[in-house]
């Protein structure tokens, strides 16, 4: 009977005058005469209403119960913070609603205090309360509070809530929630493999090298003689015939290297459809990885289409990686709403390694990003862009509040100066920081302006020179341009076994040339396919760094000359 | 009357008020006599039902606190941090954002050896102040003493040198500083801060660190600064300038410039690059154990003689090396060791058609034993724990050191080719904006660090195809 008092003391609080709150349950006009229930109720138990009223006025459960229901009407927001921390401590039945009406007051300190207590009672029904309300309410406390409250009451259905918040909260609140998702979340375990530990359960897809030290491949790993695949050692590996030798208990056995199964990055293409977003990213991955397929409406659908940032950041890298052009202006539609980071930066840098002409006019907003590291990608697709449109952007990062980012500019515009854009550098430099710079500024441009001012200046301004980065501040000058130009066309590099070579066409003639061989006299010191270069080495003990032809009728064309490899 | 309802529901304390009072006055004399008798955990209890069954007065509010402080006081000299950290959440719920609560968070983290937690609170602790000195020297001492302790000696001696003249602890502030300036290079300075906390009171440790120090000054004596190449400084003796420079300036030119482009973060330069002469003082002096070639601490150090070595190793030492520059830059060191060093090793290996030779950095070879070392611990089921991984691997012995090393390499080499550069990228980015590293590894992978061991363990069983 006494709890049931209570409850009715409490009750006139349903009738906050709070806004509708979803979910809070309807009203109770029923029970708004207060007092004169409280009254019938007390009266029940058989004592006067005079001797109760006495027995309020003395420090009781009655009167405590009395106060924080007064103080939960108070006009100062602090009693009713401590009211409502106050009924969740004494678990007062019937309290819930209050709580929950209390999540709409106007006072952040009041809304805070209603979200612990109602975490406090452990109330399961306000947990979409608090999902609501942390979209609703851009206030740290605030979503502190939920995540702790989220903690306490520890409900399955906030897996799925945080973890989809988590990549859109500041760090603090990241933490808090990170712990509260540990807390909830039950530890996942992991299996793999088929369990199957007989020969068919793997292909052998490659061969490299000959005799002891042929090597085989099984999806991406390397396998040779002595080692063992699920208890078989390998024996030896011929190449010529494809057979894999492998012993087992003392019993030999052999595997075909099968090279006629279809290309792994083909069988990645027909995963790209697939409605598992995992096997979907997997597949982006092998693409990138064998970079033997260009599947440009898959790849542009993944862009455009409603995916995770995941997936079409690794759309947008293959793109990229693949050359397909296809998805420049997809791209461009992409970067003009995006708002995410990651996407922004891996769409900025591919925008401007597929050569779009006209990037500048979505990367130029870009760079006036609030996020550092959206601006330090402008900066990045800027110099990849090598336009002088560019070079005003990129002078106007160097004076960014992040450090990364003003150095990423500054190697960009050292990048660009040799290439015909020193002077309107300099100029721009020099139009653009007229009044006093910070220090870190003042740093950086000590660094830049000496080595901009070593670059060759006048009807060398358009041409080609020396693309050093490590002139020293002032210290040194830029050798003069090389004198040396190749007589060859360096069709294309590549690797035959652990051995990279050259194709090459001199005098129409086609030669495949190794390290050691010469080319114009000159001896080929260095083969290097990933980068598309070929090193020389030159009469003066320099080195001539050649790139590989645009076609197989201009000859090559040398990048730089470096004092050493 | 008889309220057993609310019985044992005291915030978690586990209480019952059986009989408990509903008057606050009764409620706090009985607090303060048994906080008289040494029961502050029942005076505790008794304060927060004084708080709660009336508004509380100035007298109840300062009581309660002054309760706090006591409880907390008392849980860290029992070194029970769990305590502290529960008793933490209640008091915030009663005096939100109050400094002489907030201060604990310090003191636990650092007490218990999570020195990046000890910063990340630090940081935010920092802002809540404000401009209050006092507190602020006490922060700044905890986030210093963090640095030092993570071997980031440049962070330490940036946030030491805040601290005002007056703070009560300048000789353990001295001592520090001392100590980071030697580690960061500058032997000279180190030495007068260490003898001038020597005058504030002189204790045996001190006194040894300076003997050590003056007996390697003369290491240092002679060397010289080359000029800026631009991105480095290579500081060695100054008979052999111009010839390191020669070797090492366009190696690592070419290593900035690789490393840059990968991790698109462009730190802070010139860098300084330190050629020793005598490698077992080297070693001796950075207190590292004889495995270890090169060290970063702030700066590149390497032993002249990796000079002599192959130019492929040189320039493998010197990428190694200039990675943990960068990841230092970067993240402020708030990563964990296997995620550093698989990171560092990951790319440390320069591009070559020799021998080792390889198109994709995803089809480097393994070091010597790698193989063997991971093979064996996932057969026995004794592969390293997520703790063990995150600490500092210096202080194991050689055979733990390599399969430490060599699990971090495979991890780092699964992270990247499962979710790719620009995960990594991303995780380390948040880390720059003062994300903690296990909500952002969970943010860009979708799995705890732990769990992402346990991935990897079944992964790299399946690729190595062990039965």
């Amino acid at each position: 009977m006494k709890r049931f008092a209570i409850f009715l003391v409490l009750i006139p609080f349903l009738q906050m005058g709070c806004l509708p709150m979803p979910g809070s349950g309807e009203s109770k006009p029923a029970e708004t005469k207060v007092s004169p229930k409280t009254e019938q109720a007390v009266q029940s138990e058989g004592r006067p209403a005079q001797a109760e009223a006495a027995v309020v006025l003395q420090p009781s459960k009655e009167r405590t119960m009395a106060e924080l229901s007064q103080n939960l009407k108070s006009s100062d927001p602090l009693k009713r913070s401590h009211a409502l921390m106050s009924l969740a401590y004494f678990q007062a039945p019937g309290s819930v609603d209050l709580m929950k009406e209390a999540l709409r007051d106007r006072n952040p300190g009041v809304q805070k205090a209603a979200i612990l207590a109602l975490a406090e009672m452990r109330e399961t029904s306000a947990v979409p309360l608090f999902y609501m309300l942390y979209g609703r309410i851009d206030n740290p406390e605030i979503h502190e509070a939920i995540l702790t409250a989220l903690g306490k009451v520890q409900d399955s259905r906030t897996i799925e809530f945080l973890e989809k918040m988590l990549p859109r909260m500041n760090p603090q609140e990241a933490a808090l929630a990170y712990e509260t998702l540990n807390a909830i979340r039950p530890p996942r375990t992991f299996t793999g493999g088929s369990g199957r530990v007989d020969l068919d359960s793997f292909t052998i897809s490659g061969v490299m090298g000959k005799g002891s030290q042929a090597r085989i491949q099984v999806e991406r790993e390397f396998f040779g003689v002595g080692d063992t695949l699920l208890g078989f050692k390998i024996q030896s590996v011929d190449p010529v015939a494809g057979i894999v030798k492998l012993e087992k208990d003392g019993r030999i056995y052999s595997k075909e290297i099968d090279t006629f199964e279809a290309d792994p990055a083909e069988k990645a293409v027909e995963k790209l459809n697939s409605q598992d977003d995992e096997e979907v990213f997997q597949a982006l991955m092998d693409i990138t990885y064998y970079q033997s397929v260009t599947p440009a409406s898959e790849l542009v659908a993944l862009i455009s289409g409603s995916n995770s940032n995941q997936i079409r950041a690794a759309a947008m890298k293959a793109a990229g990686q693949l050359g397909i052009v296809e998805a420049i202006e997809p791209l461009r539609q992409v970067l003009e709403r995006e708002k995410d980071s990651l996407i922004l930066q891996i769409g900025a840098v591919t925008l401007a390694m597929l050569g779009d002409e006209n990037a500048l006019d979505v990367l130029e907003p870009l760079s006036q990003s609030q996020n550092p590291w959206v601006r330090n990608a402008m900066a990045s697709a800027l110099g990849l862009m090598a336009s002088q449109h560019g070079i005003a952007t990129l002078v106007r990062l160097l004076g960014d509040s992040h450090s990364f980012v003003r150095n990423n500019a500054s190697e960009q515009l050292m990048l660009l100066a040799p290439v015909g854009f020193r002077n309107q550098i300099l100029s721009m430099i020099s139009s653009t920081y007229t009044g006093t710079v910070s220090p870190e500024v003042r740093s950086l441009m000590g660094n830049l302006i000496p080595y901009l001012q070593s670059i060759p200046t006048g009807e060398n301004e358009n041409t080609f020179q020396l693309s050093t980065t490590t002139v020293s501040a002032g210290a040194e000058v830029s050798p003069p341009p090389p004198v040396y130009t190749p007589q060859f066309v360096l069709v294309s590099l590549g690797q035959f076994g652990t051995k990279a070579m050259a194709n090459v066409k001199v005098g129409g003639e086609t030669l495949t040339i190794y390290q050691g061989e010469k080319l114009d006299g000159l001896e080929v010191v260095r083969i290097a396919p990933e980068d598309e270069f070929l090193y020389l080495k030159l009469p003066d003990s320099r080195y001539a760094v050649v790139e590989i032809s645009d076609d197989e009728e201009t000859l090559a064309t040398v990048y730089e000359i470096v004092d050493a490899l | 009357m008889k309220y057993k309802w609310f019985a044992g529901l005291v915030l978690g304390l586990g209480v019952s008020f059986a009989e408990a009072s509903w008057d606050a006055g009764q409620l706090l004399s009985q607090a303060q006599s048994v906080l008289d008798g040494g029961d502050t955990a029942k005076a505790l209890e008794l304060n927060l039902r004084a708080w709660h069954v009336s508004y509380p007065t100035q007298q109840l509010q300062n009581s309660l606190m002054s309760v706090f402080q006591k409880t907390l006081k008392e849980q860290m000299e029992k070194s029970d941090y769990d305590g502290v950290l529960k008793t933490l959440r209640l008091a915030d719920r009663y005096f939100p954002n109050q400094y002489v609560f907030s201060r604990f968070l310090l003191y636990v983290n650092f007490n218990r050896g999570d020195f990046n937690q000890t910063l990340f609170h630090g940081q935010r602790i920092l802002e809540q102040v404000g401009e209050e000195p006092e507190p602020q020297d006490e922060i700044r001492f905890y986030m210093g003493h963090s640095w030092h302790k993570l071997k980031a000696y440049k962070q330490a001696i940036e946030e030491l040198e805040k601290i005002r003249p007056g703070f009560e602890d300048r000789r353990s502030v001295l001592v520090l500083l001392g100590d980071s300036w030697y580690h960061g290079g500058d032997l000279k300075k180190g030495l007068e801060l260490l003898k001038e906390a020597q005058q504030i009171q002189e204790t045996d440790d001190v006194a040894a660190l300076i003997a050590k120090i003056s007996r390697e000054t003369p290491l240092d004596e002679g060397f010289v600064d080359s000029a800026p190449t631009p991105h480095y400084v290579i500081r060695t003796a100054s008979g052999k300038l111009q010839e390191r420079v020669e070797v090492l300036k366009p190696m690592l030119e070419a290593i900035y410039m690789d490393l840059a482009m990968t991790l698109q973060f462009y730190p802070e330069f010139p860098i300084r690059v330190i050629v020793y002469e005598g490698d077992k003082t080297l070693a001796a002096r950075l207190a590292n154990p004889s495995w270890a070639a090169g060290v970063y601490d702030g700066e590149i150090r390497i032993p002249a003689k990796e000079m002599q070595k192959d130019p492929y190793k040189l320039e493998t030492l010197l990428r190694h090396e200039t990675m943990h520059l960068f990841l230092d830059n970067l993240t402020r060191n708030r990563i964990p060791t296997w995620l550093n060093e698989g990171i560092a090793q990951y790319y440390e290996l320069p591009f070559s058609f020799e021998e080792d030779g390889f198109v994709k950095r995803e089809d480097a070879p393994l070091p010597k034993g790698f193989q063997e070392a991971v093979t064996q611990s996932l057969r026995s089921k004794k592969t390293l724990d997520y703790k063990a991984l995150s600490s500092p691997f210096m202080r194991m012995e050689a055979q733990r050191a390599q399969l430490a090393y060599a699990q971090s390499l495979l991890m780092v080499k699964y992270l990247l080719e499962k979710w790719d550069g620009f995960t990594l990228r991303r995780m380390l980015q948040e880390v720059y904006q003062g994300g903690r590293f296990d909500a952002a590894f969970q943010i860009a992978t979708g799995l705890s660090p732990e769990e992402f061991l346990e991935s990897w363990k079944v992964h790299q069983k399946d690729a190595w195809k062990l039965p």
